[in-house]
């Protein structure tokens, strides 16, 4: 009986939406507010500004004056905070990006892959700034400090109490524990999704695109090797939820514009694209997720020809005889599209030599020599039509 | 008294036995050096040379491993990687480079490029000078590499690499661009070119 009692004061306890430790009286930051010295946020600044120091110089920072600059750009055309906010891009293909408290954002090249237009980028930009305007760090701070307190005794009372297993006490309460954060993380990102959809109807760009962004990862996620996203006990709201409260918020507003700006994401990424596309082949994900991320970057008919080419890469670094000819036949898909890009004559001719089909094999090498005779790898091409 | 003594005595092999050390550096004598019964090579300079017995490769350096670095990789097989030792292995193991003895020439400059950064000794890595070479007669290629490790140290470069019965033979020079490449990458060149098969 005193076990469930106690069990049952957990549950109270658990749905209990009261924040702790003072996170319900944290106020927005204010446009180039700093914190007072002596204050808790003033240490997570602190702590965040010695990360921020490091990031500036690490390896797998995207060093770029255009691409800070646009980034820099978008993100004062979506809020007053822009000189609170500084946004540094890191070379990892996945999607994501995160907010520090001291006003760092940082994004992955996994997300600028993906990001079919501005809007959608936007989208992202103007949620992760909503992390700082409603100071989001601070309150999971203050929170998760008042919930390890609260824990600590109710772990002392179980034991008491009787329930058996110091071991299953622990995990048990560290689990309510994980499970208290992750909601109110869940909380945090819903308001952080309304303030950045509000930025984005306001900056002019096309609201519905911010749920794009999540039917899309919902579609990679389920392409990919674990099905489908991790909904319970994740920091982030489940992503069908997330569409379904943008497509509401979105219904709420009565002038709405439809900015899309695809042409000046697109500009801006294409030095760093065969790159991107290539760290994306490297993680070796499954075929289908690699393959639905590129139909999304080259979702034009100009680019037909770098999808069909870079399909056939996916399936040329799975290194097997049945995928080989598929990726031959996708090189051939790609030269009809385009008869004067040599890199495909040059992967084509490549594995035709494995196929032992020498004399078209020497055919299409020769042609990659006619279309790049400047071309880095050109004498070792040759070598291979001798 | 006698039994006291001899538990201590064989708590004290057992300490000793544990001891036993499976990372051993050497010291390398200018001349000519064999290397892993592998190949033999000529040097003019005094390197240190580390092996750890479980890994695929040993390296030599002068100042430390991250301020220049040979790596010699024990013949690469089918189905292997450059960094297959159980200490590299992640819940991403799986989808580690595999070398094919099917690989052509770019492949091959990929699956090393892919192994660097899967196995985060470099961040950032970019190949250039890309042309075929010959060691001992086996034709194979060599390439300059440049990259960045996670602390954004920038490295300078080169890979050379043949396949000879069907295995995969790589080394690899890599030392800081400041100071320390420009000090060392002629020596290490006349080195890796004066491999000679055993």
């Amino acid at each position: 009986m005193k076990k469930l009692l106690l069990i049952f004061f957990i549950f109270i306890l658990n749905s209990c939406q009261t924040p702790l430790g003072g996170a319900k009286d944290v106020e927005n930051i204010d446009p180039e507010e700093r914190p007072g010295i002596e204050s808790i946020e003033a240490g997570l600044w602190m702590q965040m500004n010695n990360y921020e120091e490091q990031l500036k110089t690490s390896g797998s920072r995207v060093k770029d004056k255009n691409l800070d600059k646009y980034l820099k750009d978008l993100l004062c055309t979506l809020t007053v905070y822009c000189k609170d906010i500084r946004v540094y891009v890191l070379d990892i293909p996945y999607f994501n990006a995160f907010m520090a408290p001291n006003g760092m954002m940082v994004v992955w090249t996994g997300l600028l892959l993906r990001a079919e237009n501005e809007a959608q980028l936007s989208a992202v930009i103007g949620h992760e700034a909503g992390h700082y305007i409603r100071r989001h760090s601070l309150k999971a701070w203050l929170d998760a400090k008042a919930r390890t307190d609260l824990m600590a005794l109710l772990s002392i009372g179980l034991a008491v109490g009787g329930v058996p297993g110091g071991g299953s006490i622990f995990n048990v309460t560290q689990l309510l524990q994980v499970g208290i954060m992750a909601k109110h993380s869940r909380d945090n990102e819903r308001e952080a999704d309304e303030i950045g959809l509000d930025a984005l109807i306001k900056a002019g760009y096309d609201p519905d695109e911010a749920p794009k962004v999540w039917e899309n990862i919902i579609k990679e996620m389920e392409l990919g090797e674990n099905k489908k996203p991790p909904a319970f006990l994740a920091s982030h709201p489940n992503p069908k939820e997330r569409i379904k409260n943008l497509e509401q918020q979105t219904k709420r507003y009565s002038k709405i514009e439809r900015k899309k700006n695809k042409e000046n994401l697109k500009k801006i990424i294409h030095p760093y694209l065969k790159k991107w596309i290539r760290n994306e082949i490297r993680v070796n994900n499954k075929i289908e997720q690699t393959e639905f991320v590129f139909s999304k970057v080259f979702n034009d008919t100009n680019n037909l020809y770098l999808l069909k080419f870079y399909q056939g890469e996916i399936y040329r670094l799975k290194k097997d005889e049945e995928k080989n000819k598929k990726a031959i036949k996708l090189y051939r898909d790609s030269i009809k599209e385009n008869k004067d890009f040599p890199d495909a004559y040059r992967e084509l001719g490549l594995l035709l030599l494995k196929e032992n089909k020498n004399n078209e094999a020497k055919e299409k090498l020769k042609k990659y020599v006619d279309l790049a005779p400047n071309a880095k790898d050109v004498e070792i091409v040759k070598s291979y039509i001798k | 008294m006698k039994n006291i003594n001899n538990i201590l005595f064989l708590i004290l092999i057992f300490v000793l036995s544990s001891c036993q050390p499976n990372k051993v550096f050497t010291l390398i004598e200018s001349g000519r050096v064999e290397i892993n019964n592998m190949y033999s090579l000529k040097t003019n300079k005094k390197w240190s040379q580390f092996e750890q017995k479980e890994y695929n490769f040993i390296f030599w350096t002068v100042d430390g491993y991250t301020l220049q670095r040979i790596v010699f990789f024990k013949p690469i097989s089918d189905s292997e990687s450059l960094y297959d030792h159980n200490s590299f292995f992640t819940q991403e193991s799986e989808k580690r480079p595999i070398y094919n003895s099917n690989m052509n020439k770019f492949e091959i400059k990929e699956f090393f490029e892919d192994c660097i950064l899967w196995s985060k000794r470099l961040v950032k890595i970019d190949s250039n000078n890309f042309k075929n070479y010959k060691i001992d007669n086996f034709d194979g290629i060599t390439f300059d590499i440049e990259g960045q490790n996670e602390l954004g140290l920038i490295y300078k470069g080169f890979v050379v690499a043949v396949v000879k019965d069907k295995k995969l033979y790589l080394a690899y020079f890599v030392a800081p661009k400041i100071e320390f490449y420009e000090k060392y990458h002629k020596e290490a060149k006349k080195m890796l070119s004066s491999i000679k098969f055993l």
